[in-house]
C-alpha cells in the first residue's frame, strides 16, 4: 500500500513524501532548487542514476514555482533582476554542459567534475563563513548596547567595487535598489551558470553567494530572486531529460505535494529571522554537500571502492537533511520565543527578528 | 460575499483540480499508459513527451502555489512584506 513500483523498484511513498517535505523546507528557506539532495537521495532509495537526475530537475521546476509564488508575496523577487540573469545563466548552462561532455571524451569526467565542484564550495563556503562570523559579531556588540543601532548591511566590498564600473548601459534595478552595468550581471551569471552547467547540482550554491557578494542583493531577495530563475533553468533541464526518457513524473508529483508544504513553511520563516541567519544555514548546507562531494572524490580516486565511504555519504545526505531542517526550525522556534518576550540563548538573538 | 468565503471557494476549487491532476498521474502510472509514452522517445512524437512532463509539473507547481496561498489566507495568516534594507537592525532588546 504505502510502496511505488517504478521500472521493477519498489520506493516506499512515505519516504518521497519524507525527503520532499525535508528539502522543501530548506529550498524555501535557503534558495537553492534542492537537487543536489534529491538525487542521491531518489539513488538510494533505488532508481536508476539517469531517472534520478530526470525526475529531481522535474520536481525542481514544479517546487521552484510554488516558492517564486509565495517569496513574490513576501517582496523578495526582483523580477527585472531574475529575468537579465536567467538571460546569462542559460547561456552559462550550455556551455558547462559543453565542457563536460569534452571532459567525458577525455574520460576524466567524474574526478574532474567532483574536484571542481570541491574547490568552488569550499572558497565560496569559507568567504560566507568569514562575512557572517564578521557581521555577527558586530550584531552582538550593537545588541550589548540597547539603544545604539548597528549600521544596516553594508555592501559586501567587492559588490561595491563591481557596482562602481561604469560600463554603459548601467541599469538601475529599483526593487533590490541596486545600480550596476548590463554587461557585469550577464558575466556574473553566465559563469555561473558554466559552474552548474559543469558540476550539474549544487547551482544553488554558486549563485547564491554571487547574488549577495558580487551583486549585492539583500539576502532574502538573493534567495526569492535565486527560486525565481531555477524555473527557467530546471525547465531548460527538465525538457533535456525528458527527451531522453528519464522523467518519472509520478515520483516526482508525490514529491512535489509534501514538498510544497515544506516550501511554505521554509519562506515564511524568513519573516522571522535576519538574513544572516539564513547565511549560516547556507554554510552548514554548502558544508555537507563539500563532505559528500569528498567522499565521493575519495572513492573515485582509489583503486578499489569502499563500502564503507558509500554508506559514509549515504548517512551525509540522509543525516545533512535533517540536521538542516532541525536548525531551520530551532531557529523558527527561538523566533518565536523571543517575539513573546520569553528567554533564547544570547548566540542565537542576533540571528532572530524582531517583530512589528 | 465576504473575502473569507472566497478565500474557501477557491480552496475548493484549487483542491479539487490538483486532486484530478494527481488522479490522472497515479491512473496514467497504473495502467501503465505512462510507460507506453516511454516508446515515443527518439520518434516523431517526443515533443508530446516533453509537453506531458514539464506541462504537468509547472501546472501542478503553479496549482499548488496557489493552493497554499489561499490556505494561508483562509486560516487568517498575515504574510508581510520583509524590509529588505533594514533586516540587520536591532530593536535594542537584550
Amino acid at each position: 500500500m504505502t510502496t511505488l513500483s517504478v521500472v521493477g523498484v519498489q520506493i516506499n511513498i512515505l519516504l518521497l513524501l519524507f525527503i520532499g517535505l525535508a528539502v522543501g523546507i530548506l529550498s524555501g528557506f535557503v534558495g537553492v532548487g534542492g537537487g543536489y539532495l534529491v538525487t542521491p537521495a531518489l539513488i538510494i532509495l533505488g532508481l536508476p542514476a539517469n531517472l534520478a537526475v530526470g525526475t529531481s530537475m522535474a520536481w525542481i521546476v514544479g517546487n521552484s514555482i510554488v516558492g517564486t509564488l509565495r517569496h513574490r508575496q513576501m517582496g523578495n523577487i526582483d523580477m527585472k533582476l531574475g529575468l537579465v540573469i536567467i538571460a546569462g545563466t542559460m547561456c552559462g548552462v550550455e556551455l558547462g554542459v559543453r565542457l563536460l561532455n569534452w571532459t567525458k571524451g577525455m574520460g576524466f569526467t567524474d574526478v574532474a567534475v567532483l574536484s571542481t565542484l570541491v574547490v568552488i564550495l569550499v572558497t565560496i563556503g569559507a568567504y560566507t563563513f568569514r562575512e557572517v562570523q564578521s557581521r555577527k559579531a558586530q550584531l552582538d556588540e550593537a545588541l550589548k548596547n540597547k539603544d545604539k543601532l548597528p549600521p544596516a548591511m553594508r555592501l559586501p566590498l567587492m559588490a561595491r567595487k563591481l557596482q562602481g564600473l561604469n560600463i554603459p548601459p548601467v541599469i538601475h534595478f529599483a526593487k533590490s535598489k541596486i545600480t550596476i552595468s548590463l554587461w557585469l550581471i550577464l558575466a556574473i551569471s553566465f559563469v555561473t551558470g558554466i559552474l552548474a552547467g559543469f558540476v550539474g547540482v549544487g547551482g544553488g550554491f554558486i549563485m547564491m553567494p554571487s547574488l549577495i557578494y558580487l551583486i549585492g542583493l539583500p539576502s532574502f531577495m538573493a534567495v526569492g530572486t535565486d527560486i525565481f530563475q531555477i524555473i527557467f533553468s530546471a525547465s531548460f533541464g527538465c525538457i533535456r531529460h525528458a527527451m531522453s526518457g528519464n522523467v518519472v513524473i509520478l515520483i516526482a508529483f508525490i514529491m512535489l505535494i509534501s514538498s510544497s508544504i515544506g516550501t511554505q513553511f521554509g519562506a515564511l520563516i524568513t519573516q522571522y529571522v535576519r538574513g544572516i541567519a539564513m547565511r549560516y544555514v547556507l554554510i552548514v548546507s554548502t558544508l555537507l554537500c563539500v563532505l559528500g562531494s569528498i567522499l565521493k572524490l575519495i572513492n573515485l580516486l582509489l583503486p578499489v571502492p569502499l563500502p564503507w565511504l558509500q554508506k559514509c555519504a549515504v548517512g551525509i545526505t540522509f543525516g545533512g537533511i535533517a540536521l538542516v531542517v532541525i536548525i531551520v526550525i530551532a531557529l523558527f522556534i527561538m523566533a518565536i520565543r523571543y517575539r513573546r518576550g520569553q528567554h533564547i540563548p544570547a548566540w542565537v538573538v542576533s540571528l532572530v527578528a524582531k517583530g512589528d | 460575499m465576504t473575502k473569507r468565503k472566497k478565500d474557501a471557494i477557491w480552496v475548493v476549487v484549487l483542491a479539487i483540480i490538483a486532486c484530478l491532476i494527481v488522479w490522472h498521474v497515479a491512473y496514467w502510472h497504473s495502467i501503465g499508459m505512462y510507460l507506453k509514452m516511454f516508446d515515443w522517445i527518439g520518434t516523431d512524437r517526443t515533443y508530446v513527451v516533453v509537453l506531458y512532463n514539464l506541462g504537468l509539473m509547472l501546472g501542478m507547481g503553479s496549482v499548488l502555489g496557489f493552493l497554499m496561498g489561499k490556505i494561508t489566507d483562509l486560516i487568517g495568516y498575515e504574510v508581510r512584506q520583509i524590509k529588505h534594507f533594514e533586516e540587520e537592525k536591532t530593536d535594542g532588546r537584550k
